[in-house]
């Protein structure tokens, strides 16, 4: 339990209040999609804690004695992750034709996940390629939201209003670790200690989105469409 | 070279993270500032409007008072100097010998009366001047009288506090606003007691007309008001807002309705 408060896993902390709090949406107030985003935090949370799991307790056992690495893991969350995220846009977005886009784009990018995973990069490698199209992809969800914003007749108080907070956490994330992304694996191969030290700018990153979700929940219930 | 290699790639990755986390900043930034100025832009488009609606709402009280005033010297001057005209010819043609023409006459007479007497309240009722010179108690008495004379309904008036002086502005849309109320009560209430009650407290004004009638739905007579853009508990509401004066109506289906006007004292200059 000590090993929980290296500053390395401070991001568990809003991650953890932010599934909880989440859980609010499933109170008769809250429209219907936010539970979509609720269950997408909660996956998140249980990828993690059994990706940190792993890596110190289950990784080795009496049946079983694998690698440390768990990128698997995330390699494998992924997808399903990001299916429930596309899905909590898919219905906060009003536009038919970019509905419609949203998802053929999601069903392309799933499946090119699914390619990658099996069949382009190794499983003990971080899948950066999907990371990489998803990551951009997230970055436009939350610009055409905003984008919905500024289009929107009726003026809503951003502040107060949670989707403000879920795309501002999720374009400040998806952009910022954009670039560590893109070079992970070349630099884990070539310099380990750098790879490992960029990190850090994304365990910020991290903290400042999951914190931004924490605040989408504690805000008012907004009214359902 | 390696070293310094590795260092050119740390920081190309710090500083296009920094950069493309200043876009994400700047995107919100702009979106929030631009809701910002949507926002002003839409109040003051909305106090704009609630000015002009004043503005118009005061023009029409303005022209309502004045063929009111039009129409009380009218009844006053033409119609009871007619009813007068009337009285004195039948004086004229009343034989002396008791009999039953002359019973008519007596009878006829009374009716003129009657008749000049109704009018000079009808005239009273409708003449700003009058209304103003005599207070805003008196009036709602004299209008309470007029409902009794009907015999219809059971009238009672309390007062209490200490009285102070409304402006003139604010007794003449008070009355006018009791006057719609008993017009409501007259047409929909199919009541048979009436209450009115002044309350002169140190801290606001307050009067309540209380009707034992059939009572309404407030909320849906409110939203039927607003769709269907009749005069009538919404019309009330908004001229209760020019005198600063807050609206409650209390009312359930055959348990009565209590209408209450509150001014509180400080919007009383």
């Amino acid at each position: 339990m000590h090993k929980l408060f290296r500053y390395d896993f401070i991001y568990l902390i809003p991650l953890l209040l932010s599934a909880i709090f989440s859980l609010r949406s499933f109170g008769l107030k809250w429209p219907k999609p936010y539970r979509i985003f609720s269950i997408y935090l909660i996956l998140t949370l249980c990828t993690e804690i059994f990706a940190i799991a792993w890596k110190w307790y289950l990784y080795k056992t009496v049946y079983w004695n694998y690698s440390k690495s768990n990128l698997w893991i995330y390699n494998s969350f992924h997808l399903p992750r990001i299916l429930l995220f596309i899905l909590f846009y898919y219905k906060m977005i009003d536009s038919i034709i970019i509905k419609r886009n949203i998802l053929i784009t999601g069903a392309v990018l799933l499946l090119f996940g699914i390619i990658d995973y099996l069949f382009i990069q190794p499983l003990h490698s971080m899948n950066n390629y999907t990371l990489i199209f998803t990551n951009i992809f997230c970055v436009i969800l939350a610009l055409l939201f905003f984008r919905q914003v500024l289009q929107e007749k009726k003026i809503i108080k951003l502040s107060g209003h949670p989707m403000t907070w879920i795309s501002l956490g999720t374009l400040l994330y998806y952009a910022g670790s954009l670039p560590h992304f893109i070079f992970f694996n070349y630099l884990f191969e070539n310099y380990k200690e750098l790879a490992l030290s960029l990190l850090n700018i994304h365990q910020a990153l991290n903290i400042i989105m999951y914190t931004s979700y924490l605040i989408a929940f504690l805000c008012k219930p907004p009214s359902a469409k | 070279m390696q070293t310094s290699f590795s260092e050119v790639i740390f920081l190309t990755i710090l500083i296009t993270t920094i950069l493309l986390v200043l876009f994400g900043c700047i995107v919100i930034s702009f979106v929030f500032h631009n809701q910002k100025k949507r926002y002003h832009h839409q109040w003051e488009i909305l106090e704009l409007q609630e000015a002009f609606n004043k503005t118009l709402l005061q023009s029409k009280l303005e022209i309502q008072e004045q063929t009111l005033d039009h129409i009380a010297k009218e009844l006053h001057a033409n119609i009871g100097h007619l009813a007068s005209l009337i009285n004195i010819n039948l004086s004229a043609l009343m034989p002396q010998e008791p009999g039953e023409i002359r019973d008519n006459v007596i009878e006829t007479k009374s009716l003129a009366r009657q008749l000049m007497s109704e009018l000079k309240a009808l005239s009273a009722s409708l003449n700003t001047d009058h209304i103003m010179h005599i207070g805003i108690i008196k009036a709602l008495k004299n209008e309470l009288n007029r409902l009794a004379r009907i015999k219809k309904y059971e009238i009672s008036f309390t007062q209490s506090g200490e009285e102070y002086r409304l402006p003139p502005e604010h007794q003449i849309i008070l009355f006018r606003l009791c006057q719609e109320v008993f017009n409501n009560i007259v047409k929909y209430a199919h009541a048979t007691k009436v209450t009115a009650s002044v309350n002169y407290l140190p801290a606001d004004f307050e009067l309540e007309i209380t009707d034992n009638g059939i009572g309404f739905d407030v909320e849906l007579a409110l939203n039927q008001s607003a769709e269907k853009a009749s005069t009538g508990l919404l019309n009330i509401k908004k001229r209760a807002k020019l005198i600063h004066a807050e609206t409650f109506f209390v009312s359930k289906p055959n348990a009565g309705t209590t209408v209450k006007l509150i001014i509180p004292r400080k919007n009383i200059i």
